[in-house]
């Protein structure tokens, strides 16, 4: 299994990035100092990254970045996050997919919101996945990454053959 | 308190009565939530009486409200400064001076964060501290209380959500400045304090209340086991092993046992 990137506490697809369940539920869990968001949208987005600045709590750095530059930053030997236990934020499955085929290890993905898009099928509450997806999260799986779906710390995590059962039935 | 430069700015605008219609039906913006796009219908039903006067023409008015179904979610109270925001640049995408993805993009950028604040301040912060400082007062007004919860309650709820909806229709994009100048993150953790407090007061009310009177052994059995569970039990933590004995408390108090 590949190591975490050092920093790193957890990577975690949102596509709400940063919202209640982030802020309230998992930076104590985790014990997070750090937020760092990786998303080109939201990097290029001067509205969206004063309001998520906003409502971050005081002592927690925070930073918005692109993808690229995120993947460039936590691949061994980069610079590496702002704080000691960062928890990483990305928008859709496919980022976190583009993170890991850029170098960056990913020992524990966690999907916390995927909304519905057309050709999505629902496999939690908040999850919604495409067939694409969930082969891309497979790989992932095979390479190392434990996947798991759980929106908030306090709920029993779904692994990924729960997902394809669900994906299936669905 | 509306500049007169809004005011007195030409094109198509939406009434204050419209305004106030879609403040009402702000309240009822989760009625309709749904996993796939959660506040998405609620949002779309609070804003159609100000695109009826937007946009006359049915095709067009249809368009708009669909926009208006895309995916959406916030914090209840806090949706309504975007609510507000909307309402302004679809004045502005209905004389022309803006594309449509602006109402969108306005939309994806505000609630996610604006959320997390509504989270902090009114569900983890201001509802716990309301209701605690209305179960101090059981002892003097009984039943009273709860109408002391309402009214503390509401007295914040109520104003915070008018001047959210009002700040986010007058300055659109910038409620987000607005909003930062309000502290109210940084306002949260000292509410919060007052909560924790609140709580170990009406805790302490409780063992007290439970185990003293006329059977000071209960108190005594109660302290002891907050020591013991706390020393012992890996991991517990202070605060677990108060509610714990509190509960016990409350049980032997009231002669379940």
């Amino acid at each position: 299994m590949s190591k975490t990137p050092v920093g790193v506490a957890l990577v975690r697809v949102d596509n709400r990035l940063v919202h209640g369940q982030v802020l309230e539920a998992w930076l104590p869990a985790l014990d997070a100092n750090a937020i760092l968001v990786a998303d080109d949208e939201a990097a290029g987005n001067v509205l969206a990254r004063s309001a998520m600045t906003l409502a971050i709590p005081p002592g927690v750095k925070f930073e918005v970045v692109r993808l690229q530059a995120a993947a460039e930053m936590l691949r061994p030997g980069g610079r590496g996050p702002q704080g000691a236990r960062t928890l990483v934020l990305l928008r859709d499955v496919r980022d976190a997919v583009a993170l890991h085929d850029s170098g960056v290890p990913i020992p524990q993905l966690n999907l916390g919101n995927v909304h519905f898009a057309a050709g999505r099928k629902q496999v939690s509450q908040s999850v919604f996945l495409d067939a694409g997806e969930l082969s891309a999260l497979d790989r992932l799986a095979q390479s190392g990454t434990k996947v798991e779906v759980r929106a908030v710390p306090t709920e029993a995590p779904l692994q990924l053959p729960q997902l394809k059962a669900r994906f299936a039935t669905a | 308190m509306i500049p007169a430069a809004v005011l007195t700015r030409p094109g198509r605008r939406v009434s204050v009565a419209a305004l106030g219609r879609v403040f009402l039906r702000s309240m009822f913006l989760q009625a309709a939530w749904n996993p796939r796009g959660m506040q998405n219908l609620g949002f779309a039903d609070a804003i159609t009486p100000a695109l009826a006067e937007l946009y006359p023409d049915p095709v067009e008015r249809a368009k708009a409200v669909a926009r208006h179904l895309e995916f959406f979610n916030c914090h209840p109270y806090l949706a309504a400064a975007i609510l507000g925001g909307a309402v302004r640049l679809e004045e502005r995408v209905a004389n022309g001076e803006a594309p449509p993805q602006i109402v969108s993009s306005f939309k994806s950028a505000l609630g996610p964060p604006f959320a997390a604040l509504g989270d902090g301040f009114f569900w983890l912060a201001l509802r716990p501290v309301a209701a605690l400082a209305a179960a101090a007062t059981q002892p003097f007004l009984g039943m009273g209380c709860v109408l002391v919860f309402l009214v503390l309650y509401n007295a914040v709820h109520l104003p915070v959500r008018l001047w959210l909806f009002a700040t986010g229709y007058l300055r659109a994009e910038g409620v987000v400045d607005a909003v930062a100048r309000a502290h109210m993150s940084s306002g949260t953790p000292f509410l919060k304090a007052c909560g924790a407090a609140l709580a170990g007061a009406v805790a302490a009310r409780g063992v007290l209340h439970a185990g003293l009177p006329g059977r000071p052994f209960e108190a005594v059995m109660v302290a002891s086991m907050i020591v013991l569970a706390w020393a012992t039990v890996p991991r517990l933590g202070a605060t677990r092993a108060v509610y714990i004995a509190l509960g016990v408390g409350l049980v032997v108090g009231a002669r379940f046992l």
